[in-house]
């Protein structure tokens, strides 16, 4: 396990996850990307804002399920 | 899709150009180098990709900030936009209610206080006051108005009541009492008694006002000029009433060939307004007409050529393409929106019309020509 193998690891589960496909490592858990979509916040003083919409990553740790 | 242990060793191997075998042990050993990390409580890093660590008993991930602006990047650069101002200028907003949203996130919101106030001028000119008819109903202010009010109400209905009304049943009175030469008390009568009497007397004058002014009209020569002109009248009515009206093209088509002159103006407007129709809509062709409004995200590449064939893809799918630029960490990116929408609302009505996997993978943006 060298730098390139890493290199290649990161590249690799990072695409898959932004294809929105889950990434399982055995032994460690399931990496998966997690859409939160946009929604209103409404605050005490009357301000409404929309917050915007993102994509984030989940970890699922494995035995968790 | 879930992506296994054969899988990812196919796609390291691909990736790598190393034998299946040798990627499989080195996978493995990455593997039990993470679990011997966190089991010994000690953080595993991986340059460009994140942290292995152990919390409470499991393992916990965190990713690498360029991770996550990688996953991310579809809505990078979005910023939160302020809906609605606040009523009163206090401090830090405190979140109190969240609408018609899916995820129950507010780390957000917490996160970035500063943000969301910082950056309200710019916003102000994105929004319009269309939009507050999305905004949820009973706000604050009412109440606090409400509690205003009676402070400086009561001064201000004694001086009502007690004012004009008075005063011009006193001058009607006393014009009565000298006209029949006798000398009589003011008779004192209720407010209800006193704003009634102002109210009738008030629509007596406008009676005689009105009726004076329509046999000044009918009078004068404006009745005689209103009634020449009325020949050119209907086909400006007709006019109006065409314009937003879409799809009578080929009735009015006919009856321009048929007819005389007058309805020739009628159906140059309908061809007209049949060329600007549908302003707005998710399907159709581009309006160039419509200078602002509010789409659907779908795409967002650093190159035009991709979103562009996308997009023409998308158009022969019939769907109303807008491409247009955004600005993320100091680059310029391509978004590709579905549809021209007039409020948020249309635009979120027009959702269930998406095909997939854009009706689960969208943002609603507002565009300006």
């Amino acid at each position: 396990m060298d730098d390139k193998f890493l290199q290649a690891f990161t590249e690799v589960v990072r695409n898959q996850i932004s294809h929105r496909c889950d990434v399982e490592l055995e032994g460690v858990g399931v990496l998966r990307m997690d859409h939160q979509k946009q929604y209103q916040q409404q605050y005490q003083d009357g301000r409404v804002v929309m917050m915007p919409p993102k994509d984030t990553i989940e970890f699922i740790p494995e035995g968790s399920n | 899709m879930v992506i296994d242990k054969g899988k990812l060793v196919a796609l390291l191997a691909d990736k790598t150009g190393r034998s299946p075998e040798e990627v499989r042990e080195n996978l493995e050993a990455l593997s039990e180098r993470i679990q011997e990390a966190t089991e010994s409580n000690r953080r595993f890093n991986i340059d460009g990709f994140g942290t292995f660590s152990k919390v409470e008993g499991e393992i916990y991930f965190e990713p690498s900030k360029k991770l996550q602006t990688e996953i991310n990047q579809k809505y990078a650069g979005m910023e939160p936009i302020e809906l609605m101002e606040p009523f009163k200028e206090s401090g830090a907003g405190i979140p109190v209610e969240e609408s018609e949203t899916p995820p129950p996130v507010t780390e957000d919101v917490f996160e970035e206080p500063e943000f969301v106030t910082e950056e309200r001028e710019p916003r102000k000119e994105e929004i319009e006051a269309e939009e507050t008819d999305d905004i949820p109903e009973k706000a604050p202010i009412p109440v606090a108005e409400e509690q205003a009010k009676p402070k400086q109400q009561p001064p201000a209905e004694d001086a009502g009541t007690d004012g004009e009304p008075r005063e011009k049943i006193l001058k009607e009175e006393k014009n009565q009492a000298s006209e029949q030469e006798e000398e009589k008390p003011v008779v004192a009568s209720t407010g209800n008694d006193r704003n009634t009497l102002g109210i009738i007397l008030t629509a007596a004058l406008l009676l005689i006002v009105l009726g004076l002014g329509a046999w000044w009209l009918y009078g004068s020569d404006f009745m005689q000029s209103a009634s020449d002109n009325r020949a050119t009248a209907p086909a400006d009515t007709t006019q109006n009433d065409s314009e937003p009206v879409a799809g009578n093209t080929v009735e009015n088509d006919s009856l321009m060939s048929s007819t005389a002159q007058e309805n020739t103006v009628v159906a140059d407007s309908v061809n007209q307004a049949s060329a600007n129709a549908t302003p707005y809509g998710l399907r159709g062709s581009y309006n160039e007409e419509t200078t602002e409004g509010y789409t659907l995200v779908v795409h967002s590449f650093f190159r035009r050529a991709t979103v562009q064939s996308i997009a023409d893809s998308l158009q022969q799918q019939n769907y109303r393409t807008v491409l247009f630029t955004g600005q993320a960490n100091g680059q310029t990116r391509w978004r590709l929106g579905l549809g021209q929408f007039q409020t948020i609302n249309d635009a979120r009505e027009a959702v269930p019309e998406l095909s997939e996997p854009y009706r689960q993978n969208y943002f609603i943006k507002r565009y300006n020509k």
